[in-house]
């Protein structure tokens, strides 16, 4: 009987478990990272899935951490960057190889989206022509052409040095400002320099594309990553999008967002209608709006967020401080520990959150809190350290116990102090929240990551504005809600 | 050391012996203090005066000797507790800047679950024997005069009607003249609640117009304990009978 029970049970959730679960679709923190979440997520939902899109999750270790600890279902990564950074391995074997090694970290690595986005070095178009230039090796013939070279590209270890010296080419570059040098060759000052594979600006600027003939770059191909368990009718959906995109299509698809200033909903979209991929306008790409539609949703996040941790913070450092004020030696040992936090680069706070906590809001919160300890922690401390001695001894001389030292003289001597490490605790952590959009935490973070990864200084503007504003807003909170209940002659801030 | 055989002792001490850092200020010293007098005890500064005091109401503990309060010796531990029948007023008053100047006098009344009844008829004969009215009461520590704050701290000694109370240059931080309307005021109170008073002043003036016994000090000694008059009339010491030409 329990058994036929158990199986009805079981039936009866597993249909509805299908239904409700919602696959998470993450992404990298730049702008073709953003794209491929984009195209994915609506893929999905096109065939049926319920999505969640927690796009420009910072950098590789966040995205892979949270893959893992799922966080998230799916995102795109590069063979390249899976073989070095995440597996560790020394160059970048075939796709078949990397798919064992990846099984073995519980992950599995679905087939190429299409295109090689690897370092490159492009030639302009008209250059190319007249001397007749299409592979790398060509450029042996012609030492008369002008190199300009990125910073970052002349340092890297597989960067220019060794290139040359496979080539055997007979040149001596220049250094120059990524962002410059496609200017530089329009302005013919330059000749050739290195980019991306799948650069936007490839097409913008008519440039040539030369070709690695002695497969000198590894190979950065875009596959979808998902885990070991994951459900096969998401492999099915996702194995469609299969050799859909080569160098040529991403570079266009990169424009329309970067140069074209369309949003990567509509990209996205119009790219899955064009290859067949779903069928019509789907009501779903009016889910990403524009930024001022989002707005209100970002501040309540960011809000959420910053409360949440002060609350916390008080909860905790207030009474930790009171319990130790006492002692000395556990008094430092606080202010060095919380201090300590504070050293930690929030970034790094962050990444290091994902093992144990996962992404999200509550790691957020988790590290918000942290390093609004110390503002607290120090003040309650000094408040209650240097409190004037006729105080303490005329407390102790009439008699009041300890305790009710503390309650009736050391800690309402003390508010004012700790209110104002609350406050400067405040203002720390509404802008540090903005650094919680990298672990998909939401907040005004999230159009200032977008708007750096798509050089969008509008939309970069679109969180931190509001971010000042809010601090600005906090600021005057504090100093109201400071003139209303603590009396003048207590206060001790600048206000 | 003269001592008059009249004197009951409140507060007694016996072969106290104390040292800061191994420079030693009171050896064997014994000292009482009668019940219910104003026991002024007067030195320059660095006699020991002040720390007599607290050893009395231990906020220092002496490396020997006994205490005892109406008749029963004291410990460390319960000294605390002995605190609330001994008021402690201090030159610098110390009334708590958060609280309004009722409130500093009542806080104790208060902890002690008196009835609101009761706090706050102790607390209007209280300011009515000092002369506070209640706007006064009112107040907030830094809204007052130093005249008023001293009588607050004053009152705030006195709220829980302690045996004993100990005042610490508790009328030197204000000027002559309300320093006279200060002592009519404290006077008055204490014909009608009458309480053993040690009183550490530095100026022989005021020990003569308030106590009914000086005890003089010098380099942790009583050199003459004797009722004002007898001090006055007959110093015991070279020293105390340059005290008494210089102030009087």
């Amino acid at each position: 009987m329990s058994r036929w029970l158990f199986f009805l049970i079981v039936g009866l959730l597993l249909p509805l478990q299908s239904i409700a679960k919602t696959v998470v679709v993450g992404s990298k923190a730049f702008n073709e990272g953003y794209l491929l979440g984009e195209i994915i997520a609506q893929k999905l939902a096109h065939d049926g899935f319920d999505v969640e899109r927690k796009l420009g999750l910072g950098k590789t270790i966040i995205t892979y951490e949270a893959l893992k600890q799922g966080e998230i279902d799916v995102y795109v990564e590069y063979t390249g960057t899976l073989a070095q950074a995440i597996l560790k391995l020394e160059n970048t074997p075939s796709l078949k190889v990397l798919q064992q090694r990846a099984k073995k970290e519980g992950l599995k690595v679905l087939p190429r989206l299409g295109f090689n986005n690897t370092y490159a070095l492009v030639i302009s178009e008209q250059i190319a022509k007249q001397n007749n230039i299409s592979s790398i090796s060509d450029l042996v013939n012609h030492p008369d052409l002008s190199l300009g070279i990125s910073h970052e590209f002349l340092k890297r270890k597989d960067g220019w040095q060794p290139l040359a010296a496979a080539y055997d080419l007979p040149y001596q570059p220049v250094g120059i400002e990524h962002s410059l040098a496609y200017q530089a060759i329009a302005n013919e000052q330059i000749a050739i320099t290195d980019a991306y594979t799948t650069d936007g600006d490839i097409a913008r600027y008519q440039l040539r594309i030369l070709k690695d003939d002695k497969q000198f770059f590894p190979r950065y191909d875009a596959v979808p990553l998902i885990r070991n368990d994951a459900d096969p009718a998401l492999i099915n959906s996702l194995q469609a999008l299969a050799n859909r995109i080569d160098e040529a299509k991403m570079q266009q698809l990169n424009s329309q967002v970067v140069n074209d200033d369309q949003s990567f909903a509509e990209v996205a979209e119009q790219f899955l209608i064009d290859e067949a991929l779903i069928k019509s306008k789907s009501s779903e790409s009016q889910d990403l709006n524009s930024p001022w539609q989002l707005l209100p949703r970002y501040i309540v996040e960011h809000l959420q967020l910053t409360i949440l941790a002060l609350i916390c913070s008080c909860l905790v450092g207030i009474p930790l401080s009171i319990a130790v004020y006492r002692q000395p030696k556990a008094s430092r040992m606080l202010v060095y520990c919380t201090g300590l936090l504070q050293t930690i680069p929030s970034i790094a706070l962050l990444a290091l959150m994902i093992p144990l906590l996962g992404i999200g809001w509550i790691p957020a919160v988790v590290a918000l809190f942290l390093y609004s300890l110390l503002p607290i922690v120090r003040n309650t401390l000094t408040a209650l350290l240097t409190l004037d001695p006729v105080m303490q001894q005329v407390a102790v001389g009439m008699g009041l116990t300890p305790r009710e030292q503390l309650r009736h003289v050391y800690i309402p001597l003390a508010v004012p102090m700790i209110f104002s490490g609350i406050r400067t605790a405040a203002i720390i952590n509404i802008g540090t929240a903005t650094l919680a959009a990298f672990i998909g935490a939401g907040g005004l973070g999230e159009p200032i990551v977008m708007g750096l990864s798509l050089n969008d200084t509008t939309l970069v503007l679109f969180g931190a504005v509001p971010a000042a504003l809010l601090a600005i807003f906090t600021e005057w909170l504090f100093e109201g809600v400071e003139r209303r209940f603590i009396p003048a002659h207590l206060r001790n801030t600048l206000s | 050391m003269q001592v008059d055989s009249t004197l009951k002792a409140a507060v007694e001490l016996r072969n106290i012996s104390l040292s800061f850092d191994s420079q030693p200020l009171f050896q064997n010293f014994s000292f009482e203090l009668p019940t219910e007098k104003i026991t002024a005890i007067v030195g320059a500064s660095g006699c020991g005066k002040s720390t007599l005091l607290k050893l009395i109401n231990g906020l220092i503990q002496p490396d020997d000797g006994e205490i005892h309060i109406c008749g029963q010796q004291v410990s460390h531990n319960d000294q605390a507790e002995w605190r609330r029948h001994m008021g402690y007023a201090v030159q610098q008053i110390g009334l708590f800047p958060h609280l309004s100047a009722a409130n500093n006098v009542v806080l104790l009344a208060q902890l002690e679950q008196w009835t609101e009844s009761s706090i706050q008829e102790r607390l209007s004969y209280l300011a009515e024997k000092m002369g506070l009215d209640q706007a006064i009461l009112s107040r907030f520590p830094h809204e007052l005069s130093g005249g008023q704050a001293q009588r607050v701290g004053l009152c705030r000694a006195m709220m829980l009607k302690p045996p004993i109370l100990l005042l610490d240059e508790a009328f030197s931080a204000v000027d002559p003249i309300t320093r006279m309307d200060i002592y009519q005021y404290f006077l008055r109170l204490q014909e009608t609640e009458p309480r053993t008073v040690l009183l550490i002043t530095h100026d022989m003036r005021e020990a003569v117009k308030l106590s009914d016994h000086i005890a003089v000090m010098q380099q942790g000694e009583i050199v003459q304990f004797a009722p004002v008059e007898q001090v006055v009339s007959q110093p015991a010491t070279d020293y105390v009978a340059r005290l008494v030409q210089e102030h009087i």
